[in-house]
């Protein structure tokens, strides 16, 4: 690397995507780090859920990290995020990995069915309204599955990311279908309490599951 | 009822956000905040779009947790990476530049100079040369590093274009295809496997000032802007990642596309025309 030299903490700090993604392809290893401690728990967190096998995801996790090092100056921050981009790469692989190991005999193929019938998929309100013939689509296509399953680790990773605080009411709202005023109830916390901890948690998921979230009408070719 | 006004949107999306129910229920709400601001969403595709992303992200949270409090609590407990992957991280990049580091420049110094310049030259004359050259040249110097530093980074860009290429054509799997003009004439290659994507053309003349070729993938009418063409010297190239569009597969209608945009065109909404195209579908 070219330059080892280290970056103070208010460098680190106040460096956006596009500056720290410059450095890196400037050959700084000190940006590459920390690179790599803003990031990784997040990518670790989506592929180890993914794979569910620590080990494999932290080969990912390197090989999504050194592709960042050798491809950095391909960045553009105007496409989204650096961690937008380092999960699409781990995806990528980590889909690479799964496919791999679904070729060989039934045991790790039994793994893959494992990965729809687990999660929320059995009474969730987003599966209630699609129609029965989707779900057997997708229930049968891998593609889905593993796209499903991926973006399922990611919205995981991401509620693992926050606050305890903010993770109980997310929890108590989505997986127990729970109201504020329930969740208020539940917590002997005050309401405006619990509305505002939803609203940094919401917030906080909304910006890094932006690539879930805001689809794919950005950059449509008119 | 008076319309509902941008900021007031706003505010009642966040209201109907903290329960999943109340977003999944606005077009049937007959509670007049719902029923302004569903009038304004008609007229303002900014607001649309917000609620369109909230609406994926309570759907995907739905979807995501288990109803079983306890599998729920335990799916999305904090999980850390092991400690040594970092290590293992920084030594895999460390060894990567190694293995990429270019030698070091040879001198090419016809064999008989050689004794010369390494017994016979008297010191003074290399100093006295150097400081002649540093006083009559100072001015030039400072153009020619420039013109050197951009000449460096135009060959560097080249570089990994080709050890892409290269890289490419290692793959099995690789596929080529040509890249043709409006008029059907050949206009450079496009080679590429499942993670990488290279493109190189010398038909392109060097965009104006402000002017980019923006390269596109393009989808059954869906376009997805995806980077622009680099040049170093009369060839262009683009370097890409398939990694980076996970959600991306290249499929039987799938083309690439090249577009000459002009100076403070949006960067993801094609304007110009289409000055190269290839199907990599075929």
């Amino acid at each position: 690397m070219h330059d080892r030299g280290q970056l103070t903490d208010t460098d680190s700090s106040e460096l956006d995507d596009a500056r720290l993604v410059a450095r890196i392809a400037a050959g700084e290893e000190a940006a590459f780090v920390i690179a790599y401690d803003r990031h990784s728990t997040y990518v670790f967190g989506s592929v180890a859920r993914f794979l569910g096998d620590r080990e494999a995801a932290a080969e990912v996790v390197q090989d999504a990290f050194v592709t960042l090092w050798r491809r950095a100056r391909q960045f553009d921050a105007r496409s989204g995020s650096l961690l937008t981009w380092l999960l699409a790469i781990a995806r990528h692989r980590a889909i690479d990995r799964l496919r791999a190991e679904g070729r060989r005999p039934a045991r790790d193929a039994v793994r893959l069915e494992a990965l729809v019938t687990e999660g929320g998929s059995g009474g969730s309100q987003a599966g209630a309204d699609v129609p029965r013939e989707l779900i057997a689509d997708s229930a049968t296509d891998p593609g889905s599955i593993a796209s499903r399953r991926w973006t399922q680790s990611v919205v995981r990773a991401g509620i693992a990311e926050l606050p305890e605080n903010e993770r109980r009411v997310i929890l108590l709202g989505y997986a127990q279908d729970l109201s504020q005023a329930e969740i208020a109830e539940r917590l002997e916390w005050p309401l405006g309490t619990v509305k505002s901890r939803t609203r940094r948690a919401m917030a906080q998921l909304r910006g890094h599951l932006a690539a879930i979230t805001d689809g794919p009408d950005s950059g449509v070719e008119r | 009822m008076s319309e509902m006004d941008h900021g007031t949107a706003h505010e009642r999306i966040e209201d109907l956000l903290l329960d999943p129910g109340r977003l999944a229920g606005l077009q049937r709400s007959r509670v007049p905040d719902d029923i302004a601001l569903r009038a304004h969403l008609e007229g303002c595709p900014a607001c649309r779009a917000d609620l369109d992303g909230w609406a994926r992200l309570q759907a995907a949270l739905a979807d995501a947790l288990p109803h079983d409090p306890v599998a729920a609590a335990e799916a999305v407990q904090p999980m850390e990476p092991p400690a040594s992957l970092r290590a293992r991280v920084i030594a895999a990049a460390r060894s990567e530049q190694a293995a990429e580091a270019p030698l070091a420049p040879i001198a090419m110094v016809p064999r008989g100079q050689q004794r010369w310049l390494a017994g016979a030259r008297p010191a003074w004359l290399g100093l006295a040369a150097a400081l002649v050259v540093l006083v009559v040249s100072a001015g030039l110097l400072v153009d020619q590093a420039n013109r050197l530093a951009a000449a460096g980074k135009e060959a560097a860009g080249l570089a990994e274009a080709v050890a892409a290429v290269d890289r490419v054509l290692r793959e099995p799997q690789h596929k080529v295809v040509s890249l043709t003009t409006p008029d059907g004439a050949a206009g450079g290659s496009i080679s590429w496997t499942r993670h990488d994507l290279v493109v190189l053309s010398t038909a392109l003349a060097a965009p104006k000032p402000g002017e980019v070729y923006r390269c596109w993938l393009n989808n059954d009418g869906q376009g997805w802007a995806v980077g622009r063409m680099e040049f170093a010297g009369d060839t262009s190239y683009w370097v890409g990642s398939l990694d980076e569009w996970a959600s991306f597969e290249i499929g039987p209608t799938t083309a690439f596309r090249v577009s000459l945009e002009p100076p403070g065109a949006d960067p993801k909404t094609r304007s110009g025309p289409i000055v190269l195209e290839a199907a990599l579908g075929t």
